[in-house]
């Protein structure tokens, strides 16, 4: 029984140096290289990103504010006084409402042009979110 | 390792990951050679490896793992079979366990074949005697041998088993094969190679030489 047990480990032994290879003196060198490679890069895709987050907030806050403006002033057209202003605004008014109607009629949906401009205000808030969540908030692989 | 090296690794001692590398490249390389067979190809597959292994590190994604060994031999063992894929080309024929599971239903069929193989040459070879001392290396070269033309099936469970220390249970979650099937595979490949010793040598004489 002890025979088979020194055989069995001198077996496990031999096999286990018969598997041993190493790879090339310079291999760790090259591995931190190339880590500090990716790092150096992680950085320089941080600032690209940072200022193209910027770039995209700042034109998304543009529409966004464009859209809640076009809303509140067109909710309220009917009691505004201003006819220079209420005729641009009633020509934008029945030129959204003309064509979200024509495209909303092929879908086989009737509406009004106050709940499209709402549905376009919500539509533009969840686009919104969603590049933001992914441009913005988006967590980085390598610090 | 420890989840305090991580933590330190993280905080940016990036010497520590050194020492991982050192650990564990030699061993991990054994590995990646078997199955790509081709050392520059093994050399770049286990780079890829560790640089998976230092931004799973970096973005936390490693902690939620519960063993080191399971998910770095993973990572180890995927790097190699991606690359292995990437050049199918080759003449490389096994590497994928679970695809040859499907080709040989238990894996039976194909190291019967192999041991037959190896029987008929034994046989047919004229140095085959019962009585003589063993000459220096001529147990090792029967050993390497063996290692170096068993299957793939076979040689990667081994090279985890025996190299990498590796538990049946880890061998089997990253080769995603039966713990059973592990087992039954490093047993039949070591009885093999006893089988193949004790049909060379008497068993004194074995004894003999594990003695020296």
């Amino acid at each position: 029984m002890n025979e088979l047990n020194n055989i069995n480990d001198f077996l496990d032994n031999s096999m286990k140096s018969s598997m041993l290879d190493k790879p090339g003196d310079d291999f760790t060198a090259k591995l931190m290289l190339e880590i500090e490679l990716a790092k150096e890069f992680q950085k320089e895709d941080k600032t690209t990103f940072r200022y193209l987050n910027l770039f995209i907030i700042g034109i998304i806050g543009s529409i966004v504010s464009s859209v809640f403006i076009l809303v509140a002033l067109l909710g309220n057209r009917v009691n505004e006084n201003d006819t220079a202003t209420e005729g641009i605004l009633s020509g934008m008014y029945n030129f959204i409402e003309g064509v979200s109607q024509k495209i909303f009629g092929l879908l086989g949906f009737r509406m009004s042009g106050d709940t499209v401009l709402y549905v376009m205000a919500i539509g533009f808030v969840i686009v919104i979110y969603s590049l933001l969540d992914k441009l913005v908030f988006k967590r980085n692989t390598i610090n | 390792m420890s989840l305090e090296i991580i933590r330190r690794i993280q905080k940016g001692e990036t010497n520590l990951f050194v020492e991982v590398v050192d650990a564990y490249k030699d061993k991990a390389f054994s590995l990646t050679l078997k199955i790509l067979k081709n050392r520059e190809e093994a050399e770049d597959s286990l780079q890829e490896a560790f640089l998976r292994l230092y931004k799973a590190i970096m973005n936390n994604s490693y902690e939620a793992k519960a063993k080191f060994s399971t998910y770095f031999y993973t990572i180890v063992y995927n790097s190699a079979i991606d690359l292995y894929r990437k050049y199918n080309v080759k003449s490389f024929n096994v590497t994928s366990i679970e695809i040859n599971e499907a080709k040989y239903s238990d894996g039976d069929e194909l190291i019967k074949n192999y041991e037959s193989k190896i029987d008929k040459n034994l046989y047919a070879a004229d140095d085959y005697s019962t009585e003589k001392v063993i000459e220096k290396g001529e147990v090792k070269k029967i050993i390497n041998d063996y290692i170096n033309s068993i299957p793939e099936q076979y040689s990667v469970i081994l090279n985890m088993f025996f190299l990498n220390d590796l538990s049946h249970e880890e061998i089997s979650q990253i080769l995603k094969i039966p713990v059973g099937t592990v087992k039954n595979r490093i047993f039949r490949a070591k009885e093999k190679l006893k089988e193949l010793l004790f049909r060379t040598f008497k068993k004194e004489e074995l004894l003999d030489y594990i003695k020296v």
